[in-house]
């Protein structure tokens, strides 16, 4: 039995700041979205048709498939901050249900999407009932558009509803009227198949709007980006898609030096249907840019979109508090270096190094994997999303990649790491090592200091190079021949062992006798000269400890500079 | 004359938790994280840092005391049940100094989890933004944000982002900022003493609950730390009692040691003792002297 939905949407009002949209953008949104339950979409008058024969048996019936169109169409409104009003009704055949719609809309009847035109049809359709129910016979004239021309006559024929239309000699009324209103009855009734011309949407979006007035700030441009945002948001849910990727494009007007358009991209890491976050980001990029001339029209083009397996599993899971928690640490992250640049956002990561400055590396937190950042929360939402529907091979796959990730990354912490901690170390760590004067023989820092704990040494190639430009020649530490270190008596043999990793005892016996307590020569390039480090607590007359080094040159860069000279590098806090 | 009754026993409706009165410490009503210190817990209201509220800590100096005040506390919040919505990601607003990982590694701060937001040059309201917005983010266990030129119009804001998703919030200010009013329900003066056994006095000069009269004296060293500087400062005392014996005629007792030592050492005569360890320390007071 063919089944038609026929849909039409009229924007009662938008909030401020909500997207502005003309009616005919509104119907190609709701076109859109219907694309999502049937592919067979038209759009004909006022009116959007959906064809949803085909999708009832898997939307589990008609009045399933109606409440997740309704819902469907309320999230979106709702997401773009708009308040629509939309009616809804079936038929048969696509003039049944376009004629009810307009019957009810005639009407005046409640807007309340339960009881809009869902009357009986012809004694098949096991419907309930609307007060003022019809049968298709029952339908008043002006509601056929093939009528439109000749309702004055019809009236005054008494010709007021179809069945009276029905009631008339074929031929004579043919003849009167034309070939075209018996055909359109024909269609309405089932008995000459009907075609339209079937709604497709584009492979890629784009669509291009002209602003109303010139534009000179970046700022204001904003609203015809929405806009166009919205209709891209109605293709991704037509698409069954999610959106990595787009650029936008502005026309400027002609002007001799300068260029005729601007442009720029926005890129998030997780594709996305609700475009809430993208339109964030694009506001923060066009707060800081900056127009050459006035602009006269805007374009939006999606670069980089993937199918995603369920439209419902990619809006989250079903838990409320889940969904409505706020944002991720993704979106987080591309907020924050959206503003304030990619530099300003850091990450960790640690390294195999014993030089203290290198056993870490701050790199910009956004173009690392959301791996290295995941968090409890979003493996609980795809477990959602993977327990509900095991047939969705995407989010299946996403699920056991964050899964398996996660495990692995606890596991890794709880094996240990490379440099795992030591207490020993400061927790801050001066961007460069200050230079200090000194008193006498001491070091100063707001003030005298007073040395606590004796020297740790750190000795390697490559320092004097590496405060300039962070990436030293990666050093091995090897096994310390016997006579090699400076300074050493009572033939102790010099610990071998890493500097990350000095025991307790090892120090102590070190701070005693004044034995270099790690060691590590490298292999080197043989025009770097050893530079060779002592590392001293301080306590200032705060009573905050200090980090704080002397180094002995073996070699002094210039002429004049000291060899031995005292730096502080870090804090204890 | 009616005999007073308690206000619990007339209004039995009010006797649960939720009504302060301005002479008790308020308690079962907030939402603390344990601080990790037993004497901190016992002056701060519910027993720890309060959780949906901003703690306000002025220093004399940025980057002298923070991790450990704060460190404890940090490691718990990470440490939460992924079973909870919650996550783990802690956010840096405008550190004073890089952290460094192994040190806080050793404290249990999970570092693959931090996240170090360097504000804009020279723009102080960028710093206050990403606060807000990190507070806002579902992801974010706590927050620490280096606020020195915020203002208290400015902080209202943290305050009620804090309280609204209910995050852990620690702005560090400096010490002019002690005069102004702020609407941070707690705040707090960091004071370094080089007393015995402590390293830290915390001035808790604003709490719902009556004025502290004393400040708290914490040892926030980790305990590898602390025994190294026992040790050290003890080997220095030793130093400077053979340097005062070896001035003195008095021989010293050849058996006498209190830590362990090379034996061929001990055998020596006193003078001999002193040029020894006077080699032993060679490398300390070469340097210094040189």
């Amino acid at each position: 039995m063919p089944c038609w939905i026929a849909l039409h949407t009229s924007i009662t009002s938008s909030e401020r700041g909500g997207a502005v949209l003309l009616e005919g953008g509104v119907q190609r949104a709701v076109a859109g979205l219907a694309l999502g339950f049937t592919p067979h979409v038209a759009l004909v008058d006022e009116v959007v048709l959906m064809d949803v024969t085909g999708s009832l048996r898997l939307f589990g019936g008609l009045a399933r498939l109606m409440q997740r169109l309704a819902q469907q169409l309320a999230e979106f409104f709702e997401s773009n901050r708009l308040v629509a009003n939309t009616r809804r009704a079936q038929g048969a055949t696509s003039l049944i249900a376009t004629g009810r719609l307009r019957m009810v809309a005639g009407a005046n009847q409640s807007p309340a999407r339960q009881h809009s035109g869902e009357s009986a049809a012809a004694g098949s359709m096991p419907m309930q009932r609307a007060p003022d129910a019809r049968r298709v016979a029952d339908l008043p004239m002006h509601t056929l558009s093939a009528a439109l021309p000749h309702l004055g006559v019809l009236e005054r024929i008494g010709c007021r509803t179809w069945g009276d239309l029905l009631a008339l000699p074929r031929d004579g009324a043919a003849r009167r009227f034309g070939a075209g209103l018996f055909d359109a009855l024909d269609r309405a009734r089932g008995q000459t198949p009907e075609n339209h011309d079937w709604l497709t949407l584009p492979e890629q979006f784009d669509e291009k709007i002209e602003l109303d007035a010139l534009v000179t700030q970046a700022p204001a441009l904003m609203a015809g980006a929405e806009r166009l945002l919205l209709q891209l948001h109605a293709w991704l849910l037509g698409r069954q898609s999610g959106l990595t990727a787009l650029r936008l494009i502005w026309h400027f007007d002609k002007r001799r030096d300068v260029a005729p358009t601007g442009e720029f991209d926005i890129r998030t890491a997780n594709p996305a249907q609700d475009l809430r976050h993208v339109a964030r980001l694009l506001a923060e990029h066009l707060a800081q840019q900056k127009l050459a001339a006035p602009v006269h029209s805007l374009r939006l083009q999606s670069l980089e979109t993937h199918k995603l397996a369920d439209s419902a599993a990619a809006t989250g899971s079903l838990l409320f508090e889940a969904q409505h928690a706020g944002c991720s640490a993704t979106e987080l992250i591309e907020r924050l270096s959206a503003r304030l640049g990619d530099a300003s956002v850091l990450a960790w990561g640690p390294q195999a190094d014993h030089r203290p400055e290198q056993m870490q590396r701050w790199t910009p937190a956004r173009g690392r994997s959301p791996v290295a950042i995941k968090s409890g929360a979003a493996r609980a939402r795809f477990g959602w999303a993977a327990d509900r529907k095991s047939s969705k091979i995407e989010t299946q796959t996403r699920f056991e990649r964050t899964s398996a990730v996660g495990r692995s990354t606890s596991r890794s912490a709880q094996s240990g790491r490379i440099g795992r901690g030591d207490a020993l170390y400061p927790s801050w760590l001066l961007f460069e090592p200050m230079a200090l004067a000194t008193f006498g023989n001491s070091p100063m820092y707001q003030g005298r200091l007073q040395r606590l704990a004796g020297p740790q040494r750190l000795e390697a190639t490559g320092w004097a190079a590496s405060r300039s430009d962070a990436s030293g020649v990666l050093q091995s530490p090897s096994l310390l021949p016997p006579g090699h270190a400076e300074g050493r008596a009572e033939g102790l043999p010099a610990a071998a062992a890493c500097a990350p990793s000095p025991s307790l005892l090892l120090l102590l016996r070190n701070s005693e006798k004044n034995q270099p307590a790690a060691s590590a020569v490298a292999s080197v390039l043989p025009s770097q000269a050893p530079a060779i480090r002592d590392y001293f607590i301080y306590r200032n007359q705060q009573g905050a400890l200090l980090w704080i080094y002397r180094e002995r040159l073996a070699v002094a860069p210039v002429a004049t500079s000291p060899l031995r000279s005292w730096y502080l590098h870090g804090f204890f806090a | 004359m009616p005999s007073p009754i308690s206000l619990d026993r007339a209004l039995p409706d009010f006797a649960n938790a939720n009504i302060w009165r301005a002479g008790e410490l308020a308690s079962a009503s907030l939402q603390t994280v344990d601080t990790g210190y037993a004497a901190l817990d016992q002056v701060l209201p519910g027993g720890g840092w309060p959780l949906g509220a901003m703690v306000e800590v002025l220093q004399p100096q940025a980057g002298l005391h923070e991790w450990g005040l704060v460190a404890p506390a940090l490691a718990l919040r990470q440490a939460a049940s992924p079973d909870q919505t919650a996550g783990r990601l802690l956010v840096l607003v405008g550190p004073p100094h890089r952290p460094f990982g192994p040190a806080l590694e050793a404290r249990q701060i999970a570092m693959p989890r931090l996240l170090c937001v360097q504000g804009a040059a020279g723009n102080a309201p960028s710093l206050l933004w990403a606060t807000r917005e990190s507070l806002q983010c579902a992801d974010v266990a706590a927050v620490l944000a280096w606020l020195p030129d915020a203002r208290s119009a400015h902080l209202r804001r943290l305050q009620m982002a804090a309280h609204t998703h209910h995050k852990l919030l620690f702005v560090f200010r400096p010490l002019r900022a002690q005069h102004e009013s702020s609407p941070a329900p707690l705040r707090v003066l960091l004071e370094g003493t080089a007393e015995a056994g402590c390293n830290l006095r915390v001035h808790v000069f604003k709490r719902r609950g009556p004025l502290l009269g004393a400040p708290v004296l914490l040892d926030t060293r980790p305990a590898r730390l602390s025994a190294l500087l026992g040790a050290s400062s003890e080997r220095a005392r030793r130093q400077r009692e053979d340097a005062a014996q070896a001035a003195s005629p008095v021989a010293a007792a050849p058996g006498f040691r209190s830590e362990p030592v090379s034996p061929t050492t001990s055998n020596l005569p006193d003078a001999q003792k002193a040029l020894t360890h006077a080699l032993l320390d060679r490398l300390a007071h070469v340097d210094h002297l040189e």
